[in-house]
């Protein structure tokens, strides 16, 4: 089965992958953190699946961070970029 | 602790590690044919069963026995999400498994509405009565597909 993609449908982005690392923390331990299996993690991760509000809010809460820090409905700004105030070469 | 319930037994057991392999979406396929493919031989067989009955029980035991480890493997590729109930699962694996259900819903339908064509086919054409063999076949086949449809739509899926 195909992930449905409406034209309408908006991407989610998330820092999951950056903040799940950053803390030292395996896809297993995040998935027990906030009651979902270890695979949903990893769709998470990879924008192949967009949470409902409740396990956004959840995911935020485990890194101590607002939601909107985790997700964004445009991407967010690399580390370099934040950093060193300069894009990446594309 | 609180002892696991079996709903959660059930869960941790086709969520097994060990099964990893039938997790691929290529396995989860191929294990599809081989259900479709015993599914094909079963029919067949009914339309001897009449003919020669011992000749063709054993090999339908045969195919029974397939059909059961097949469903299995299947089920384990596929965690199980099709048959576990709500609070065994989460909120990708509930809206998958409702995709699922939505779409096998479609095709038994769809096989259900084939079905009946052929009996009137049969009946417009008068092509008499069918034996013991075709009528079992049309009561047991649906059954079995109904059985295992959900499982074999969830496997197909490349979202499983």
């Amino acid at each position: 089965m195909a992930p449905r993609k409406h034209s309408d449908e908006v991407e989610l982005y998330n820092r999951l992958t950056l903040l799940r690392t950053e803390r030292g923390m395996s896809r297993q331990e995040l998935a027990d953190a906030v009651g979902v299996h270890y695979q949903t993690i990893g769709y998470l991760e990879r924008g192949e699946y967009s949470p409902s509000a409740t396990l956004a809010l959840r995911l935020a809460a485990v890194f101590g961070l607002p939601m909107e820090a985790v997700f964004s409905l445009t991407p967010f700004r690399t580390l370099s970029e934040q950093v060193y105030g300069t894009k990446e070469p594309s | 602790m609180s002892t696991p319930t079996r709903t959660q037994r059930r869960a941790e057991r086709l969520d097994d590690p060990r099964f990893e392999r039938f997790r691929t979406l290529r396995a989860r396929r191929l294990l599809v044919a081989a259900l479709c493919g015993l599914l094909a031989v079963e029919a067949v067989l009914f339309l001897f069963i009449e003919a020669s009955p011992v000749a063709v029980l054993i090999p339908l035991s045969l195919v029974i026995v397939a059909f059961v480890f097949c469903l299995g493997m299947l089920k384990a590729s596929t965690r199980g999400i099709e048959e576990l109930p709500a609070d065994a699962l989460d909120e990708r694996q509930w809206q998958l498994r409702g995709e699922a259900y939505a779409r096998a819903y479609r095709i038994g339908f769809g096989l259900l509405v084939l079905e009946l064509a052929a009996v009137v086919t049969w009946r417009v054409l008068e092509w008499g009565t069918p034996g013991t063999g075709v009528l079992t076949a049309a009561v047991l086949l649906p059954f079995h597909v109904g059985l295992v449809l959900p499982t074999m739509v969830t496997a197909w899926s490349s979202r499983a």
